[in-house]
Parts: C-alpha cells; sequence; structure tokens
C-alpha cells in the first residue's frame, strides 16, 4: 500500500486505534533488535506516539503520567497494562518488555505507584501477553471503576 | 516627588556618580562585552555535552555524509522528501511547515564511529509535498501492520494540518 493510501485509511482520528487492533497479528515473541537498556527501549518502541515525556496528545494518544500508576493498585490495572495491544505485540521479549514496564512506570508514574508495588516479571508479561485486549476502553472503565473513580 | 522618592532619588545620584568618576566608559563596555559573550555561552553548553558524543559528520567521506544525499547514514529508514532539500536541514524543518510531535523511531548506524544511534523519523507538515530528493531506506523499518515501526505511514499526526511535506532525521542518542 501506498504512503498516501495509508494514510487516507488513518484520518478521522482513528489511525492509532487502527494501529492497535492491526497489532494483534504480530508474532508475540518476535524479537530482531540488539540488547538495549530500558531507556533506550523506550525511545525505540514507545517515544513514537508518547513522547520523550510520557504527555498526552489529546484525542490521539493518552498521557502515561495521568493515570497508568494508580492502575497498578489492583490486579486488574497490571493485567490491562500488559494486554494492551501495543505492549502485548512488542518486538521485544517477556524479560525486556517487563523492564520496559518497570522503567516507564517509575520514569513517568512513581508518584502515583502504590507502595507495595511489585515489579513486572518476565512470566506475568507472558501470561498476559498472549490475550491482548480486544475492548481497550471496555478494560480501562472497569479498572477505573475497580479503583472507585469516575470511569472516562 | 513624595517624600520616601527623595532621599532614593538622592542615593541614585550618588551611586551613579561615583560610579562615573572610578571607571571609563570603555571599561564598562568591555565588561558588559564580557558578560554578553559569556552569557551566550551558557544555554549551549548542555547541549554541546549532549551531542559530544556524535562525531562530526563533515569527516565521513562520500554520500553517507551529505545530509542531502539517500545515503546520509542518519537516513537509513526514511521514507519520503528530505527536508534537507527542501528548506530545512537534516533535523529541522522548513519554515512555514510543523513538526508532527508523533513519528516513529528506529536505529542507524554512524559510519564514522561504528555506534548505532537513535534516529526519530519525523515528517515536517502543512505545506504540498516537497517532491525534490525523495528517498526510500528501510533498515529496521516494518511491514504495515505494525504501523508504530512503518515508515510508509504519514506521520503528521497531532500537527493542525495533515498534509505532509518532508521528513527529518533527528538524532537522539546513542543507542545501549
Amino acid at each position: 500500500m501506498s504512503r498516501a493510501g495509508i494514510a487516507r485509511s488513518l484520518r478521522r482520528g482513528r489511525g492509532l486505534l487502527a494501529a492497535g487492533a492491526l497489532a494483534l497479528l504480530v508474532p508475540q515473541r518476535a524479537r530482531d533488535a540488539a540488547a538495549f537498556s530500558p531507556d533506550v527501549n523506550y525511545a525505540l518502541h514507545c517515544q513514537g506516539c508518547h513522547l520523550a515525556d510520557g504527555r498526552a496528545t489529546p484525542g490521539l494518544v493518552p498521557a502515561i503520567d495521568g493515570e497508568i500508576g494508580r492502575f497498578m493498585r489492583v490486579r486488574e490495572g497490571r493485567d490491562y497494562l500488559i494486554r494492551l495491544p501495543n505492549v502485548a505485540a512488542t518486538q521485544l521479549d517477556d524479560a525486556d518488555t517487563a523492564a520496559l514496564l518497570n522503567w516507564l512506570l517509575r520514569r513517568f508514574a512513581a508518584s502515583e505507584l502504590p507502595a507495595d508495588f511489585q515489579p513486572f516479571g518476565a512470566a506475568e508479561i507472558a501470561a498476559g501477553r498472549h490475550q491482548p485486549l480486544v475492548d481497550v476502553e471496555g478494560a480501562r472503565r472497569n479498572v477505573q471503576r475497580l479503583l472507585g473513580e469516575k470511569p472516562g | 516627588m513624595s517624600a520616601w522618592q527623595a532621599p532614593l532619588d538622592r542615593l541614585t545620584e550618588r551611586v551613579t556618580r561615583g560610579l562615573a568618576r572610578s571607571t571609563s566608559r570603555r571599561s564598562a563596555l568591555a565588561r558588559l562585552g564580557t558578560w554578553l559573550v559569556g552569557a551566550a555561552g551558557l544555554p549551549l553548553l548542555p547541549v554541546a555535552r549532549g551531542y559530544a558524543a556524535l562525531p562530526d559528520d563533515a569527516r565521513i567521506a562520500g554520500d553517507a555524509g551529505d545530509p542531502t544525499s539517500c545515503d546520509y547514514w542518519r537516513n537509513c529508514a526514511i521514507d519520503g522528501f528530505l527536508c534537507a532539500c527542501c528548506g530545512g536541514t537534516a533535523s529541522a524543518c522548513p519554515p512555514g511547515t510543523e513538526m508532527s510531535p508523533i513519528t516513529w523511531i528506529g536505529t542507524c548506524r554512524n559510519p564514522a564511529d561504528g555506534n548505532d544511534y537513535v534516529v526519530s523519523y519525523n515528517d515536517c507538515c502543512g505545506s504540498t509535498l516537497c517532491l525534490r530528493c525523495q528517498c526510500l531506506r528501510t533498515e529496521g523499518e516494518k511491514p504495515p501492520y505494525v504501523l508504530w515501526k512503518n515508515n510508509s505511514l504519514l506521520w503528521c499526526f497531532g500537527t493542525k494540518s495533515r498534509a505532509v511535506h518532508c521528513s527529518v532525521s533527528v538524532v537522539l542518542g546513542i543507542a545501549k
């Protein structure tokens, strides 16, 4: 497909949702990059959309620092993070994905993390990423309800 | 003049006259110049340190060191028109266009030092296609079903306009 053709299919703000849906098709243990540190992996696998400081791009990309740290208070919140389509399908193995999530939570959401936060491990990533979320918004609202927050 | 302004006025006059007696205009200008030069250098220092590890591209012979060439080392996965040929540079958009904050990011090896660098391929948006220096290189690029690693996509997200003009290759740091 040409660049212009793909661009047309991604207009009206649905592009990144389409990206998430298409991510489900990616082999989940593919790994073709050299081993990099979590901050470099953040740049290579997240920063393109989430920007260097994790801030939101309104209407397109949610903020990392906005709520994901609070989500770590409940098991469903941890599950939500691992099963996000672009996390589940990232081109990193389970251990590097765990290290990346632990790094970005401390980098962008340290003040919101529960005191007893347990870092992600490879086994937890492996168990979750094989069941990517289909209804991302529904899962998000469910976690918000469990935290006693108004779903939004 | 109010009661509190008069003593202040006298004090200012005394200090100024004293300063004029004890210093020449030339020395004052020299000191001012020193401060201005020093101040101009200050904001550059962190930037200079940040890029200290990046070798001078002029040391790279041939097209791999030419920012207007598709073979330029930073362009190892670019798809589009090089902004260096369109009124911008390898890392800056031409005037009148807006750099998309959302983009895709990969790595390119610098032949000058053999290091892999993290490179952000940002589209410059808000004008019609530049149509100069069209390049298509695909090192580390993925098919369209891995959209966040695909360079065929029009990456004008979060910009006022979705019209792409050209693309830049911004070096973010060493990949290690």
